[in-house]
């Protein structure tokens, strides 16, 4: 919601008589000094003239929507001078600035919108207006000079300039007022009016008319009137009431209080957060404000609240005046800034920006953006500094004229219009010594040539240097860096060569005149710095302590490269596989086992009829896992490799432990021998896992069913091979089963003495090789067995004469006693 | 605070006063109110947008779009800002504007940019027309393209040959 600052009810139009006298009289020293058509805006004459209106409009008439101007839309900003009544008296409604003058002749064309106003007075005074308009009148400014208002209300003091948006209770003012000064030419408090709630209703609207207005404003050049085709027809659908309603309603667009600017604070000013900066490449420069505001340089900044697009500026724009006639001849004190920003605006010409585009600008930011060139005027300035003692503008110049009158001052404005001259010496150490030759020839011929006329137009552009000096050089600077090469010819050849050949080109045509040039030049080459980056980490603390940000942006994860072969990767790729292919089959036999395992709890559940079909399935089932052991190609017997693969597997492993009690003796008894025999390669796959042990029950199981023949069989085959045994030894599992194949053939001899392990010498050859290979062995790598069967010593007894008997205790008892 | 001095202009060499206070960098001596343009070299001998900043520009885009606007703002990528942008539709020998305001078009979609010359005498057939108007015509345009692509693609066929649409290509 607006919020309004309620003047005085003195200061409103008490004064109307001698303000009327004013008016003229400045009038008339407008006209001398432009010409017809002077425009002053004085928003408390406006506001006079525009409540008188009111007054009118309320007697008779209906709609206010008095659309026409175009010029209002043309304006498409802001002025900020004049104010505009608007109706009903509770309403209470900031009063807009006057409109910027178009600068095409717009005053040919009468918005068709007007013709729709009902309502005698009103509509003859602004149908009057409008085509008398003069396209340079058609900012609000009021006729009288501001000087006289300003004595003329009693302001309060502190008020600064941008009260005068303020406007005082309609309700206050007196009845009448003259709707039109004499003397005044039609310059229109009415088309600020109307471009007001023209504004409104292009603000309910929607931005884009608006800003289809500002944008033509700027190729106006080739628009003509297109935007004002456009606005009244827009206007035309304005009704007084809706449009009133709604701002009754809801209220005229925000802006920010004036009195926060009061101090001069500006609001754009606000800190952004904080960023991090790279060390190496920098970032953009922190900028105060944040970034979308427009350049502070050109502006006040106590005018910020100006610059919202609401706000028709009235920026007066003249026909072109040499701008070495800044100032009128006297220098009143009491001179408009609008009449100041006349004559400051001179040289705006021809340029990009129309005062259409003005909506940012106010006249006076205008002038304090050229004064700041002109004068020097400090960057720093808060703007226009408070008015004191007069309701009206006062020359906000901070420095007396005569200043300006001194020296031509010339200091580079801090905005940065102003560049760097030839002479300035640049990095150009990434160029080829020709090229840097010819650039500097280059640019001592052009020393003198510039032309001043697109310096003009860029420092009045108001929305120049967006892009701050700092954040240009960051962009050079990141454009540098990326020229520096280590290997010239392999990043830029044709540019290489190309100036290798004009070398050469300019020595042949020289002649060797200039021996310097046959010299060999070198480019310098930009050392390739390597540049690791290293995260900051504190001792004893825990990962990476890193800000980044998009400009400096951190490497959080490391991502190591590990480049294998091909035939590396292949061969892992084949392990991999067929580990997978492993465990895809010990998975599926331990569904099957599980089954199996399940099956008597199962069979004591099912009722007796499907006891059988059970039985069946169960059937099946051994069936089936004795079949994955097997290889497809033999029938009967269990595939050492299959078991062996399975095996390899922790779970696999468990699998057979499991399984074999599962299976029917004979593939049991296999299974056993396979593991007897492969029992050192077992061993060595066991090593991470350790969990060969797991086999050592149902192991024992079956060996204790087996036959004295099988089992000397599988004594034999766990000695295998060479050096097997000691392999065995040297595990657990081994040792372990060992004994137990030994106790076995003990308990065999010892309960039945006609048992045939006797009748074979292999039973005894074996275990003489064990006995020799137990002596034999160091105590160390003598693996402690899982338990160690009370009989073998009997058993060695029967084989070893005492001494080795003796020792063999020992190394049993030390087994037994490491267990 | 201020002191002046009066030194020689770095450009055309004549004398200029200056107020030495808040300088920053470089102390450029020049002409005030900006008599001298200086081509800002930002960096010599290569090219940089740099010294296109807040001047009109026009650029064409990879989706076939024109747009004019003042270039407010680049970066190393040629990202660039346009200001006050106008996208301009043309259709034979019509063309219309439709303004956009603030354009942020991403380096990569640029074709090719530049610069507006505001001096130079603007003599073009080209006919200006309203923004209705030009978009009318582009419709009218697409349809008759469209239709054109249509029969063609309908000919081959029927002899057995099928061009892929080429509008895909681009992302292939």
């Amino acid at each position: 919601m607006f919020r309004f600052q309620s003047l005085d009810e003195d200061c409103t139009l008490e004064k109307e008589g001698g303000l009327v006298e004013e008016e003229d009289e400045i009038d008339q020293f407008n006209d001398d000094t432009f010409g017809d058509g002077a425009i002053d805006d004085d928003w408390q004459e406006e506001h006079k003239r525009l409540a008188e209106l009111e007054e009118r409009k309320n007697d008779g008439l209906g709609g206010l929507g008095l659309g026409g101007l175009g010029m209002g839309g043309m304006g498409g900003g802001g002025g900020d001078a004049s104010t505009v009544h608007l109706p009903p008296p509770a309403s209470r409604i900031p009063h807009p600035s006057s409109l910027p003058p178009p600068h095409h002749a717009l005053s040919s064309i009468p918005p068709p919108g007007l013709e729709e106003r009902g309502g005698g007075d009103l509509a003859e005074s602004l149908a009057m207006l409008i085509l008398g308009a003069d396209p340079a009148i058609a900012s609000v400014g009021g006729p009288a000079g501001p000087g006289d208002r300003s004595s003329g209300l009693p302001a309060p003091p502190s008020m600064p300039q941008q009260q005068h948006h303020q406007h005082h209770h309609p309700s206050q003012l007196p009845p009448h007022h003259q709707l039109t000064p004499s003397g005044l030419p039609p310059g229109p408090p009415h088309p600020s009016l109307l471009s007001y709630q023209q504004h409104q209703h292009l603000i309910r609207r929607g931005a884009a008319p608006m800003q289809q207005m500002n944008s033509h404003n700027i190729w106006e050049n080739n628009m003509g009137f297109g935007p004002v085709s456009v606005t009244p027809g827009l206007i035309t659908q304005m009704e007084d009431s809706p449009l009133m309603s709604i701002i009754k309603e809801v209220g005229l667009p925000n802006r920010p209080p004036p009195m926060m600017s009061e101090d001069g604070r500006d609001l754009s000013e606000r800190a952004p957060p904080p960023r991090s900066s790279s060390p190496v490449i920098g970032s953009p420069p922190v900028r105060a404000v944040p970034i979308g505001t427009p350049p502070k340089q050109p502006m006040s900044h106590a005018m910020n609240h100006q610059q919202q697009i609401h706000h028709p500026t009235a920026v007066h724009v003249r026909a072109p005046v040499h701008h070495q006639h800044r100032y009128p001849p006297s220098f009143p004190e009491r001179i408009s800034p609008n009449t100041l920003l006349n004559i400051a605006n001179s040289p705006l010409c021809r340029p990009p920006f129309p005062a259409g585009v003005g909506p940012v600008l106010s006249q006076i930011q205008r002038a304090q953006m050229l004064n700041s060139q002109v004068a020097g005027f400090p960057r720093g300035c808060q703007g226009p500094p408070l008015l004191p003692g007069g309701g009206g503008f006062r020359p906000f110049f901070g420095q007396p004229p005569p200043h300006r009158m001194g020296p031509h001052p010339g200091g580079p404005p801090p905005n940065h219009n102003h560049v760097p001259c030839p002479i300035i010496r640049h990095n150009t150490t990434h160029l080829h010594p020709q090229h840097r030759r010819m650039l500097t020839q280059r640019m001592q011929s052009r020393g003198g040539e510039r032309g001043g006329r697109v310096g003009d137009w860029r420092s009045r552009d108001p929305y120049s240097n967006l892009m701050t000096q700092r954040e240009k050089e960051w962009v050079a600077k990141i454009q540098m860096m990326q020229l520096q090469s280590t290997d010239p010819y392999l990043d830029d050849y044709y540019y290489q060569n190309y100036f290798e050949k004009m070398e050469k080109r300019q020595e042949r045509d020289r002649d060797g005149v200039r021996k310097e040039h046959t010299t060999k030049l070198i480019t310098p080459q930009v050392a390739k710095l390597e540049h690791i980056y290293r995260p900051v980490q504190f001792a004893g603390s825990l990962g990476k302590l890193t800000v980044s940000s998009v400009n400096n942006p951190r490497k959080m994860i490391d991502t190591v490269v590990t480049s294998r072969t091909d035939d590396e990767e292949k061969r892992e790729k084949q392990v991999w596989n067929k580990r997978r292919q492993i465990l895809y089959t010990v998975e599926k036999m331990y569904s099957l086992l599980l089954e199996v395992q399940d099956f008597e709890k199962r069979f004591m559940q099912t009722p007796e009829e499907q006891r059988e079909a059970l039985l069946e399935r169960h059937k099946t089932h051994t069936l089936q896992l004795y079949s994955s052991l097997k290889e497809k190609e033999w029938d009967d017997r269990v595939s050492d490799e299959q078991c062996l693969l399975i095996m390899s597997v922790r779970k696999g492993k468990r699998l057979i432990s499991r399984l074999i009690p599962f299976l029917p003796p004979l593939q049991a008894a296999t299974v056993v021998m396979g593991i007897a025999r492969n029992l050192p390669a077992l061993a060595k796959k066991d090593k991470q896992d350790q969990v060969l042990c797991w086999l050592v029950e149902p192991v024992a199981v079956v060996i204790s069913s087996l036959s004295s023949a099988v089992l000397t069989d599988l004594l034999q085959e766990l000695q295998g091979s060479e050096g097997q045994l000691s392999k065995v030894l040297q595990n657990k599992f081994g040792v372990t089963l060992l004994y137990l194949i030994l106790s076995e053939g003990e308990r065999m001899q010892s309960s039945d003495p006609n048992c045939q392990l006797m009748d074979d010498n292999r039973w005894t050859e074996l275990v003489f090789s064990v006995t020799r290979e137990l002596l034999n062995v160091p105590p160390s790598s003598l693996s402690p067995p899982l338990f160690t069967p009370p009989n073998l010593l009997s058993l060695f007894s029967r084989y070893v004469d005492r001494q080795r008997l003796e020792l063999l205790q020992e190394k049993l008892q030390i087994s037994t006693l490491s267990r | 605070r201020s002191v002046s001095v009066c030194v020689p202009c770095a450009s055309c060499r004549e004398d200029t006063a200056i107020f030495l206070n808040e300088f920053h960098g470089f102390i450029h001596f020049l002409h005030s109110d900006s008599v001298h343009t200086i081509k800002m070299n930002y960096m010599p001998g290569t090219a940089s947008l740099i010294d296109d900043i807040d001047k009109k520009h026009l650029v064409l885009l990879r989706d076939g779009r024109t747009l004019i606007g003042f270039l407010r703002s680049i970066d190393q990528f040629a990202n660039l800002v346009f200001h006050q942008t106008v996208e301009r539709i043309h259709v034979g020998k019509k063309f219309g504007d439709i303004p956009r305001g603030i354009f942020i078009v991403r380096g990569e979609n640029v074709v090719l940019l530049g610069e507006i010359d505001m001096d130079k005498p603007c003599d073009t057939v080209l006919q200006q027309v309203s923004i209705e108007e030009i978009l009318e015509e582009q419709r009218l345009q697409q349809q008759a393209k469209q239709e054109t692509e249509k029969a063609k693609v309908s000919a081959l066929k029927d002899r057995g040959l099928s061009i892929p649409k080429a509008d895909n290509l681009d992302e292939y």
